[in-house]
């Protein structure tokens, strides 16, 4: 008798432990069946298509922004990156360049501004919060040197195929954020790359100690964080057919608060790219349903603020919640 | 009088009993001992006193009134307050700040702190005990023992009625050593009681005047410490008879395979030079802070030296990195668990193959297959005590976390095996299966060097002993070649 009572109180215990793991994954569940309760038109083949078109491009940074946050790092200058990248993806369209040598300029641009980043912290033992701050800045004024202050159309078909192509019945972007996330998920958990950024994330001493350089680990972080940059840059500006110079500030804050959703702590040591999937439906999901709901798009912000909040809060409990259950008799 | 009285205190956690049926007690100024080997229930004792968890069973009384405290800080108003392991100081405040954290109400008038007030209330604490530290320094400045005399002054300047030690001398060199023995004689004249937990057994015998033995969750004995020998207390402790606890094996050295010619780094040590041979353990004796770690840091490349030469089989080689030096066939347990050491985030299995798994990398991608079935294999030959290879590391005692340690430099099959005080903070049982598995490294042809404190120790295990004081190599001797006084006499600088 006892040891059945016990088998149940543990599989009740898993079960809790699988959702508090797996926030992100609740939440999700928990909008989707309110959404579909409460509206007529959220369970319909057509808004759900466009739900995945609008976090595709996050999706796509958030894998960037898993290997950084869990390397216990920041970029704040991510977002006016991405608007640079836009930008200066338009002036190349202007000048009938194909699209591969615009593809590959900007990943280039993109992967450099952002290792800038790093090297600048690593030369000068900055916290990231600081140089990125101080970056964001000429990020932002360079893309308006760069655009005079306007948005800029005309883009090559290439970027307008990114954002708004179709392969079969799938949209190209979210095609390219399924591949990302794949990937990314495959380089976090089970390659040598992956097992750096936990180390230097959970214990930056040890880590050096143990033989992984871990200056150029930050890097190669902030490199792929760039790579990322670039190809969400493309598949925002070709989204709405033209490259935008005031999307940058929304930008890092979703994508956080998406990472940190998804189960990737800020201060590093673990993460994953899967939560991130989840966390940027979470934060897609709120916007959906709220415009769904016809609710002012100031009370957006209130209400994703709160979620946010109700998130992270959800996070350290859940550690207590562990400690608790190993406490407990 | 009695001050305490635990009465058949048991705890389970799930169905494991942490603790089963444990009754002691304790007098007004006396110092009771509490021996036993990780894991054994010594903490789970201490964290039922300090209110951190209730008993699952049993009672306790303070003056002869029932005691239930609910946490620490209701066990700290209730007189009773401890010494951590682990180090909790604010390195940007001062040394009286620290002190008297969370209570500078007392030194502070109209609501405004006096930072003076607190600063000359710790010079009295400090001269009362014979603590030499300055109140206005700040605690980053300090030394890793220096930061502990600071906690132990925190714990005894709340005027409590015990005093709870664990492992208070595990980051004291010997000087500040004889300071905790002089503030516990303090402590105990002035009529508080102190618990004290400790690995070292010849601290048990210089201070206590009773000792409990805890093994597996059960309280084995309550003895008189002056009824007690040395081997009875071992032999209680482990459940069985340690015959030997330095099992040396003497066998004829190999090769030279590592030496060293006049390392140098300004202002931390000079002039280094010594061999080491495969199938040798050579040791290190030195006062904390006499410059050994940073002369080790130097050769694997932690912290690269300025000056000298350092030559593998023969060969000169350059370890201006960790990476370098483990390419040249170095590996190193540090001296620090905690931030050297572990990385809390991490399972059992990343951290032990935390320097190595770049090894069993194909195109990047981590053969895991591999990982484990090598974490595991090291599980066994260290007898690391584990729930298995995926059990996260704080689930560890901290004598398994070490052997978890020691693994991850053993992965990488080095040929230079440093040994940073690898047995601090370990319990008796622990520690000579560690000592058996160096032998048995050496005996296999790999060199080892071995740090500690722990003069016992480092006589005991191995085939020559260097003695470092201020940065220099200042004496060397063979096995047997010197007493302990002699050797002790050098770490101090002075003359026999």
């Amino acid at each position: 008798m006892e040891t059945k009572a016990n088998k149940k109180k543990l599989s009740r215990d898993s079960i809790l432990i699988f959702f508090l793991k797996n926030r992100a994954l609740l939440l999700v569940l928990v909008f989707s069946t309110l959404l579909t309760l409460t509206t007529r038109t959220f369970a319909t083949s057509g808004n759900l298509m466009s739900l995945a078109r609008q976090i595709a491009a996050n999706g796509i940074i958030g894998v960037g922004y898993t290997f950084l946050l869990a390397s216990d790092s920041v970029d704040l200058s991510a977002g006016y990156l991405m608007c640079m990248t836009g930008i200066v993806s338009g002036l190349l369209s202007q000048t009938g360049l194909p699209f591969p040598v615009i593809l590959l300029i900007c990943v280039v641009v993109a992967m450099a501004c952002s290792s800038v980043n790093a090297v600048i912290e690593n030369k000068f033992g900055l916290p990231p919060f600081l140089v990125t701050l101080a970056m964001q800045q000429i990020f932002r004024g360079a893309l308006m040197l760069l655009s005079n202050g306007s948005p800029i159309s005309n883009l090559n078909p290439g970027i307008i195929f990114m954002g708004q192509g179709f392969l079969g019945p799938i949209p190209f972007s979210v095609l390219l954020m399924l591949v990302f996330i794949l990937i990314g998920h495959v380089i976090f958990s089970r390659t040598q790359f992956g097992r750096n950024v936990i180390a230097i994330g959970g214990n930056p001493d040890a880590a050096r100690v143990s033989g992984i350089d871990v200056k150029r680990t930050r890097i190669y972080v902030a490199a792929l964080l760039g790579f990322t940059i670039a190809i969400m840059a493309l598949v925002s500006c070709g989204r709405v057919a033209s490259a935008q110079t005031t999307l940058g500030g929304d930008t890092v804050m979703d994508i956080i608060a998406a990472v940190v959703i998804g189960g990737t702590p800020m201060g590093g040591g673990s993460g994953t790219v899967v939560g991130t999937l989840f966390g940027c439906l979470v934060i897609g999901l709120i916007s959906n349903g709220l415009n769904l709901l016809h609710v002012s798009s100031y009370w957006q912000m209130v209400s994703k603020g709160v979620i946010i909040l109700v998130a992270v809060i959800l996070d350290v409990y859940s550690e207590r919640i562990y400690d608790r259950m190993r406490n407990k008799e | 009088m009695k001050v305490l009285e635990v009465k058949d205190v048991s705890k389970n956690f799930y169905s494991t009993h942490a603790l089963s049926g444990v009754s002691f007690d304790l007098e007004k100024g006396e110092v009771l001992a509490l021996a036993g080997e990780n894991g054994a229930g010594k903490s789970t004792m201490m964290n039922i006193l300090l209110g951190s968890f209730p008993p699952s069973r049993g009672s306790m009384l303070l003056n002869g009134e029932p005691y239930e405290p609910k946490s620490p800080s209701d066990a700290l108003k209730k007189g009773i307050s401890m010494i951590h392991q682990e180090l909790c100081l604010v390195p940007s405040m001062t040394v009286a700040d620290n002190v008297w954290i969370g209570r500078c109400g007392r030194f502070s008038k109209g609501g405004i702190y006096f930072p003076r007030l607190c600063e000359e209330e710790t010079q009295r604490l400090f001269d009362e005990y014979g603590i030499e530290l300055n109140p206005k320094e700040q605690v980053k400045n300090l030394s890793t023992a220096q930061m502990q005399m600071v906690e132990i002054a925190r714990a005894i300047s709340y005027g409590s009625q015990i005093v709870i030690m664990d492992e208070p001398t595990s980051a004291l060199s010997d000087k500040e050593v004889k300071v905790l023995y002089k503030i516990i004689r303090q402590l105990t004249k002035n009529g508080v009681s102190v618990l004290f937990i400790s690995h070292k057994l010849e601290e048990v015998f210089d201070l206590a005047d009773r000792v409990t033995i805890f093994r597996d969750g059960h309280m084995v004995g309550l003895h008189k410490v002056s009824e007690l020998t040395m081997d009875d207390l071992i032999n209680g402790i482990a459940g069985r008879k340690v015959e030997n606890l330095y099992p040396k094996i003497q066998q004829e050295p190999g090769e030279v395979l590592l030496e060293v010619k006049n390392l140098g780094k300004s202002g931390v040590y000079d002039g280094v030079s010594f061999r080491v041979r495969a199938g040798e353990v050579l040791g290190f004796a030195g006062l904390v802070g006499a410059g050994r770690t940073e002369i080790m840091q130097g050769i694997y490349g932690i912290v690269p030296a300025d000056t000298g030469e350092i030559y593998i089989d023969g060969k000169k080689v350059e370890n201006r990195t960790p990476r370098q030096g483990l390419s040249h066939g170095i590996a190193m347990v540090t001296e620090d668990r905690l931030r050297q050491g572990v990385v809390k985030k991490m399972n059992l299995r990343l951290n032990m193959t935390l320097a190595y798994f770049y090894k069993i990398c194909k195109f990047g991608v981590v053969n895991f297959a591999r990982e484990r079935a090598d974490t595991e294999d090291m599980i066994r030959k260290l007898h690391v005590k584990t729930a298995g290879s995926d059990a996260p590391i704080w689930s560890l005692s901290g004598g398994n976390q070490q052997k978890v340690m020691v693994g991850r430099a053993l992965l990488n099959e080095p040929r230079i095996l440093i040994l940073d005080e690898p047995t601090r903070g370990v319990d008796v049982g622990a520690k000579s299966e560690i000592y058996e598995y160096c032998n048995m490294l050496a005996a296999q042809g790999m060199a080892i060097i071995l740090i500690s404190s722990d003069l016992p120790e480092v006589m005991g295990m191995s085939d020559r002993v260097m003695v470092v004081r201020g940065g220099e190599i200042v004496a060397e001797h063979k096995r047997n070649g010197a007493t302990a006084e002699q050797i002790m006499g050098e770490m101090f600088g002075i003359a026999q």
